[in-house]
C-alpha cells in the first residue's frame, strides 16, 4: 500500500509484543508532511520501541507503519535520533559524520553553520570519536542527521546529554527546518525546550498512545500564570472578587497571582482597565509542554482528533 | 552499492585489528620461509659429520628443503602455509565484519540510510576482497622470501642449490581458487554466527573450532559412514592435496590428515554449494533480526 507522499508517518494498529509484554497496543499515529508532533511519555512506555519500529530496526507484532508512504528500513529521507547514539570509536569524529550522514545532502555553507551551532568545532572533529562524551556523540550525530538533511526527523529523547547551549543552538537548527518544510517527530518526557517547535501533542501511556489535539489550542484551553502587581493592591484584590476571579497567591512584593488562561488573561486586563487601577507588572506565563505533561500523564485530559 | 562499498572500506580501512591481522600473516608467512632455511642450515652442518651412509639422505632432504623455499615452489608452499593457517584468520576476519557493528552499536544509525540487504551484501564482499588482498600479499611476499632464501642457499651451499629441481605444480588458477574459497568458506560461517549470536567472539570462536570439531570429534566415529562423505569441512580440506604439492619433512605444512580424501569433482562443488548456502543463511538471519 503507498500512501500520499505528504503523509510523513501514518502507523495503523501497530501491536508490539516482547514475550508476553505488550509494549505498544494496536497504536495509530499520522503525521503530515511538514507538521512536528510531539509524543511525551514517562520512561519505559515504549517510546523508544515505537521510534524504532519507525526506523524499521524491530518489526512489529501486528499492524503496520509507513514512511513518507514507504515500509520503514533505509527510507531514503529519514533521519533517526535514537536515544543512545554511537559511534566508530577508532575513527575521527569528522570520519564518524560522514559514516553516520550516509549521504549528504546540506549545502557545504549550511555544513559550517551546523558544525559551530553544535559545538563541534575542527579540533574536536579531529579526535577520535571513541573518547567523546555521551553529549558530544549525540551532538555527532545530530549533525549527521543535519548533514543528511532528511525530510523527515525522528529524534528520541533529543535533549539527553546536550547542555543548555546546545538545546539552545539544536532548537534554532530544527526550527529552521521546519520552516524548509520538514517533518518533526520528537519523543520525550519534559519537552519544554521544544513547545516553539510542537504542532502536535501525543501521550504514551500503558501501551496506547493518544493523540491529545494541537500544542497551541492545548496552550489556550490549560490554565497558566496570571501575574499582576497593582499600585493599590486591595482595590485590585477586591475588583477581582467581584468578578469571581480569586486569587491563587498573594506575595510579599504585592503580586497577585492568578490560575488562568490566556483568555482569562485577557478578560483580567479589560477588568483592570475599566475599574481604573494601574499596575507595575502585569503578565502572563503560559503553560508549559512541561506542565502539560504532568497533567497528562494524570489522565485529565482527554483525547483530541488528529491532523 | 557503490557508495556503500566505499563507505565500508573506509570504515574498516582505520580498524586496528585487520591491520594487526595483516602484519601476523606477514610474519608467519616469513617464518615459514626462515624455518625451513634454518632447519636446512641444521642438515648441511650435519653433513660433515655425519657417517658417510646417511649423507645422501641428509643431502636430499636439504634439497628438498631448497626446492620447497625456492621461487619455482613460491606460489605453491606460500599458498598451502595460507591454505593452513588462512582459514583461522579468515574467520576472525569474518567474525569482526559480522560482529563489530554490535559491539560498536551503530548498527541502528547505518540501518536508517542503508538497507540490510545492501549492507550485508557489502559486508561479505569486503571479506572476499580482504582474502584477496591476503592471497596478494601471500604471493608477493612469499615469492620474495623465496628469492631471499634461494639467494643465502646459493650463497652459503652453491654446491646443494645445484642439485635441486622443483617438483611440478598443479596449476596456479586452481591454487589461487582453493587458497580462497576455502578460508572463505571459515569466514563466512564466523560472519554467520556473529550475526546470528551478535557476538564478534562467538563467531571467531564457531569459524576456527568447527572445522576441528568436525574433523577430530565428528570424523573419528563418522569416517565409515556415508555422511562423512558431505561434512563442509572434509569437502573443503579434500581440496588441498588436489590443489597443491606437498614435500612431507620439508616445509612447516604437510599433507592434511584426513580419514578419507575426497575425489576434487566432489569437494569442489560440495565447498561451494556450502558456501553459498553460508552465505545465503547470513544474508537472511540479517534480515530478518531485529536490530
Amino acid at each position: 500500500m503507498n500512501l500520499p507522499q505528504h503523509i510523513g508517518i501514518q502507523v495503523v494498529d501497530l501491536t508490539k509484543r516482547y514475550g508476553r509484554t505488550t509494549v505498544l497496543n494496536r497504536v495509530s499515529f499520522r503525521l503530515t508532511a511538514g507538521r512536528s508532533a510531539v509524543v511525551l511519555g514517562a520512561n519505559g512506555v515504549g517510546k523508544s520501541t515505537f521510534v524504532r519500529l519507525i526506523a524499521g530496526l524491530t518489526r512489529p507484532s501486528a499492524g503496520e507503519v509507513l514512511v513518507n508512504g514507504r515500509l520503514p528500513g533505509a527510507v531514503p529521507d529519514l533521519g533517526v535520533l535514537f536515544e543512545d547514539p554511537q559511534v566508530y570509536p577508532h575513527l575521527p569524529g569528522l570520519h564518524n559524520l560522514f559514516l553516520l550522514a550516509g549521504e549528504i545532502r546540506l549545502p557545504e555553507d549550511e555544513q559550517h553553520h551546523v558544525l559551530e551551532a553544535l559545538g563541534l568545532s575542527h579540533s574536536l572533529l579531529r579526535r577520535k570519536a571513541g573518547a567523546y562524551s555521551f553529549g558530544q556523540r549525540r551532538r555527532l550525530t545530530l549533525a549527521a542527521i543535519s548533514f543528511r538533511d532528511p525530510l523527515l526527523w525522528v529524534l528520541d529523547e533529543p535533549t539527553n546529554g546536550l547542555d543548555p547551549t546546545g538545546i539552545k543552538a539544536f532548537i534554532t537548527l530544527l526550527k529552521e527546518r521546519k520552516e524548509k518544510g520538514k517533518t518533526i517527530l520528537l519523543t520525550g518526557q519534559a519537552l519544554a525546550a521544544f513547545e516553539e517547535l510542537a504542532d502536535d501533542v501525543w501521550v504514551l501511556k500503558d501501551g496506547a498512545l493518544t493523540y491529545l489535539g494541537e500544542w497551541r489550542t492545548l496552550r489556550d484551553q490549560m490554565p497558566g500564570i496570571i501575574k499582576l502587581r497593582p499600585h493599590d493592591i486591595r482595590a485590585a484584590q477586591e475588583a477581582l472578587v467581584q468578578r469571581g476571579i480569586h486569587a491563587l497567591d498573594v506575595v510579599e512584593d504585592g503580586t497577585i497571582v492568578v490560575r488562568g488562561t490566556a483568555s482569562d488573561f485577557e478578560r483580567v486586563g479589560h477588568l483592570l482597565a475599566n475599574s481604573g487601577i494601574s499596575t507595575y507588572e502585569f503578565r502572563y506565563d503560559p503553560p508549559s509542554l512541561e506542565d502539560f505533561y504532568r497533567v497528562a500523564a494524570s489522565g485529565e485530559r482527554t483525547e483530541g482528533k488528529a491532523q | 552499492m557503490k557508495d556503500i562499498l566505499q563507505r565500508e572500506l573506509s570504515k574498516y580501512l582505520y580498524a586496528p585489528l585487520l591491520w594487526v591481522l595483516l602484519a601476523l600473516w606477514t610474519l608467519i608467512l616469513l617464518w615459514a620461509y626462515f624455518d625451513p632455511f634454518a632447519h636446512l642450515r641444521h642438515l648441511v652442518a650435519q653433513l660433515a659429520l655425519a657417517p658417510q651412509g646417511i649423507v645422501p639422505l641428509l643431502k636430499r632432504d636439504a634439497q628438498q628443503i631448497a626446492a620447497v623455499v625456492s621461487p619455482g615452489m613460491a606460489t605453491n608452499y606460500s599458498l598451502s602455509v595460507w591454505s593452513a593457517i588462512g582459514p583461522h584468520l579468515t574467520a576472525i576476519i569474518g567474525a569482526y565484519l559480522g560482529g563489530s557493528e554490535y559491539s560498536w552499536r551503530t548498527l541502528p544509525a547505518m540501518l536508517t540510510h542503508t538497507r540490510r540487504r545492501d549492507l550485508i551484501t557489502v559486508k561479505l564482499v569486503l571479506l572476499t576482497l580482504y582474502i584477496l588482498v591476503l592471497v596478494g600479499i601471500t604471493l608477493v611476499v612469499g615469492l620474495a622470501a623465496a628469492w631471499y632464501t634461494t639467494w643465502e642457499i646459493r650463497q652459503l651451499y652453491p654446491e646443494l642449490i645445484d642439485g635441486v629441481t622443483t617438483l611440478p605444480e598443479k596449476g596456479i588458477f586452481l591454487q589461487i581458487f582453493v587458497a580462497v574459497i576455502g578460508p572463505l568458506i571459515w569466514g563466512v560461517l564466523g560472519f554467520l554466527v556473529a550475526v546470528t549470536t551478535k557476538s564478534t567472539l562467538a563467531g571467531v570462536l564457531a569459524g576456527i573450532l568447527y572445522p576441528y570439531f568436525e574433523i577430530v570429534g565428528m570424523g573419528r566415529y563418522l569416517a565409515d559412514s556415508a555422511v562423512y562423505n558431505w561434512l563442509p569441512a572434509v569437502a573443503q580440506i579434500s581440496l588441498l592435496p588436489a590443489a597443491f604439492v606437498y614435500v612431507e619433512g620439508a616445509g612447516v605444512v604437510g599433507s592434511p590428515m584426513l580419514p578419507r580424501i575426497l575425489d576434487i569433482w566432489k569437494a569442489l562443488p560440495l565447498t561451494l554449494v556450502y558456501l553459498i548456502l553460508l552465505i545465503l543463511t547470513s544474508i537472511w538471519a540479517f534480515r530478518s533480526q531485529d536490530a
